[in-house]
């Protein structure tokens, strides 16, 4: 398709578009776990959304198109880089001494340190619906499985994040020790 | 055509998709507690936060408006 071609963007598209880019680029950061990584997915999920707008039905949820976009783009990326395994128990991400991107590495949280250490398919359940506000139907379709499959992952990717985290014993978690535990996994990077 | 075959126009092969239904956390008998789940939300929602909440690069403010740039007049 030459210039002349290109559609025009609505303007409900255009401001979406520019509405979701934080949020898209930290979905990407808690995804690839390297901010370098996350800045190239999101110019290409850009670029993508923008070729494609017209296949955007308006109405629908932008969020949910761009992440399918996006989280596509990484495991499309993730597959040519040849690093995918099957690791559904996270086993081989805990053993990886660093994370690929040195660099982006030294500014991780224990957080995102721990969020790396997840099984890729419970990472991007936990990111799509705990924290980009997806639904479970929305989840199950961008990933194409059942919505049972999504609420499984979901509990146990929650479940291995509060081990990593050292958050897993309801005991310790009275009254006000939510926000203290957020605030231990937010500071001791 | 619907919203949700519009979306898988633009979608690669699912890297994560299963053949089967995994089984679900209550027949697995491993439901995480609703204190923890409030705990793992509340840390992610603020991490996920953290990070909306930085600037965009530079790179990305210029790769919008060199699109927009482009859009021709109707």
């Amino acid at each position: 398709m030459t210039d002349l071609e290109t559609p025009i963007r609505s303007k409900e598209f255009r401001e979406g578009l520019i509405r979701e880019m934080r949020d898209l680029r930290a979905f990407a950061v808690s995804l690839s776990g390297s901010f370098h990584q996350a800045d190239d997915l999101l110019q290409e999920t850009l670029l993508k959304a923008w070729s494609h707008s017209a296949s955007f039905i308006p109405g629908t949820n932008l969020r949910a198109w761009l992440v399918t976009i996006l989280r596509n783009t990484y495991y499309s990326q993730y597959r040519k880089r040849g690093r995918e395994v099957s690791d559904p128990d996270g086993i081989y991400a805990s053993r990886l001494a660093t994370p690929a991107n040195q660099e982006a590495a030294l500014d991780m949280s224990d957080f995102q340190i721990a969020l790396q250490k997840l099984a890729p398919e419970h990472r991007d359940v936990l990111l799509m619906v705990g924290a980009s506000g997806l639904s479970y139907e929305e989840a199950a379709e961008i990933c194409g499985v059942a919505v049972g499959t999504i609420k499984s992952r979901l509990n146990r990717a929650r479940a291995r994040l509060a081990d990593l985290l050292g958050i897993n014993d309801p005991s310790e978690l009275g009254a006000g020790s939510v926000s203290e535990a957020v605030v231990r996994t937010q500071t001791s990077s | 055509m619907n919203g949700n075959d519009k979306m898988n126009e633009v979608r690669a092969p699912d890297a994560t998709a299963g053949p089967m239904d995994e089984p679900l956390a209550e027949e697995l008998g491993d439901e995480v507690s609703p204190l923890v789940v409030e705990a793992v939300g509340a840390a992610l929602q603020a991490h996920f936060q953290s990070i909306a909440d930085m600037p965009l690069p530079d790179r990305l403010l210029v790769l919008l408006a060199e699109l927009e740039a482009r859009e021709r007049p109707q």
